[in-house]
């Protein structure tokens, strides 16, 4: 099972640091929440992470190797980005096409159940451009397993789920990370992080604030929300 | 490699795009073949069965090359458009890899494109031409098809450079159509022909027609090299801007 790293990293986007010798760790058997405002850095960590961006300095791997050494990146890692869809192309087809440029064997059975996993059967044959954010969402989630890996990284994977999509992508994660599963997953909805999460790295103006197990980082007798806002806040902390 | 050619062809059956191309490629193909030998020796035209209206009911290369290039455009400007780049770059992160099959692509299908066109032009042309009492053509038939293949096969990657820096699926195919036809034959075969010559519209058009019209244009032989080497400078240099830049 793969473990993800941050060492030392540091980008920069000419005058924005976007990250500053930011170091973390999510492993395995874990589901470790990234959590920070917007602009944070907690997008531009998962970029480097999965090699669509560069470090000005410092390193991130999967296991020990960075993203662009994987000889086949979708056994290893899953990924939900902000990834697009073709319109036109039907989410089946769409599944098909992310196996395919991963060189994964073409397994119309591993697709279907995918499609039934996320609960998109009924809507396979679809063009893409008609489903909802949610279906989009779920659509994304069966892309990112579909090389049946040993880590995922979502971003932001609650958004435009309804209620149900979100309890069973929280069930999901779960056995994910029960059967030895790395999960690293950004969030805004603090509520569903703090039922979900065994795990925290919190972030702020691209610099770690803190890391280390939910239990740990959140005082007794306080919820996730507080804790988060007086980690950013520290001069305005409600106690 | 040739898994991801695979993917690439797959990405195309299962979008528009290469549909909508090919319909479009072989309409105006037929147009061009038909509208030239019924308008021969009309309105200024060139009498039928010349050499220079021969030539001009054979210039469906004028097509071939524009719907590859907007095929190539299509397949990276495209990926970036509807933001599957991300999922290309994800599958295999050694995004040269990417390129290159994106390149590989294009050409056959560029290639597809210049011989399926111009074997559709000779079939419609041919026995319009017989009909009408034209039994010889007086140009190398032969050198012209290969002439449309090889030209299609250069603009297919051409395309692909366009969309690798312009990441723009419209702009890109408006911009290729205004350098192609306003800039290169509207202005520079015009008034400066003997820099036109050298461009790779000049050199396409050196490969691809027989006739006067060649006289002032490269020999076939190094129209071939300046268009292979046109090519592979802007593929290299995209492939370079495309692999060396985040993907946001």
């Amino acid at each position: 099972m793969s473990q993800l790293s941050f060492h030392h990293v540091t980008k920069r986007f000419s005058a924005v640091t976007a990250l500053e010798d930011f170091s973390a760790v999510a492993k395995p058997g874990r589901i470790t929440a990234f959590l920070g405002r917007n602009g944070s850095g907690k997008t531009t960590s998962m970029r480097i992470l999965l090699g669509l961006a560069d470090t000005t300095s410092g390193t991130a791997l999967i296991g020990d190797r960075s993203y662009r050494e994987l000889d086949h990146p979708l056994q290893v890692v899953g990924a939900v980005l902000d990834q697009g869809f073709h319109p036109s192309r039907t989410g089946r087809n769409h599944l098909r096409v992310v196996a395919a440029q991963a060189g994964l064997a073409s397994n119309s059975r591993r697709i279907d159940d995918l499609l039934e996993l996320v609960e998109l059967t009924a809507a396979a044959d679809r063009r893409v451009g008609g489903y909802s954010l949610g279906m989009r969402q779920r659509l994304s989630l069966a892309a990112a397993l579909i090389g049946d890996p040993s880590a995922l990284v979502l971003d932001e994977p609650f958004n435009g789920l309804d209620p149900d999509g979100i309890r069973t992508t929280r069930e999901m994660l779960r056995s994910f990370a029960d059967a030895g599963g790395t999960v690293l997953l950004s969030s805004h909805l603090l509520s569903e992080v703090a039922h979900s999460a065994d795990d925290l790295i919190v972030i702020d103006s691209g610099r770690l604030v803190a890391t280390g197990p939910v239990a740990d980082i959140v005082r007794p007798g306080d919820d996730l929300e507080e804790t988060f806002h007086s980690l950013i806040h520290p001069e305005g902390a409600r106690s | 490699m040739k898994t991801l050619i695979k993917a690439e062809l797959l990405k195309l059956r299962t979008a528009p795009a290469l549909y909508v191309c090919a319909a479009l490629a072989s309409a105006l193909t037929v147009a061009g073949v038909i509208t030239n030998i019924l308008l021969a020796g009309r309105s200024g035209a060139a009498p039928l069965g010349t050499v220079e209206n021969v030539n001009k009911v054979f210039s469906v290369a004028a097509v071939s090359t524009m719907v590859a290039l907007a095929v190539g455009i299509t397949m990276l400007a495209g990926e970036y458009r509807h933001r599957t780049i991300v999922s290309a770059y994800l599958g295999e992160p050694r995004r040269g890899r990417v390129v290159v099959a994106k390149l590989i692509t294009a050409g056959f299908l560029g290639a597809i494109t210049g011989a399926v066109a111009f074997g559709l032009a000779v079939a419609i042309a041919v026995p319009m031409f017989a009909a009408k009492g034209v039994h010889h053509l007086h140009i190398d038939l032969a050198r012209m098809w290969w002439g449309a293949v090889v030209a299609s096969v250069c603009y297919g990657m051409l395309g692909v450079a366009l969309g690798a820096v312009a990441r723009n699926t419209t702009g890109a195919i408006i911009g290729a159509i205004v350098w192609v036809q306003l800039v290169e034959v509207g202005i520079l075969q015009a008034s400066l022909p003997a820099l036109a010559k050298w461009l790779p519209t000049g050199a396409a058009v050196a490969i691809t027609s027989s006739g006067e019209q060649t006289a002032h244009l490269l020999p076939v032989g190094v129209a071939t090299i300046v268009l292979v080497g046109w090519a592979a400078l802007l593929t290299t240099m995209s492939a370079r801007l495309t692999i060396s830049r985040d993907v946001h």
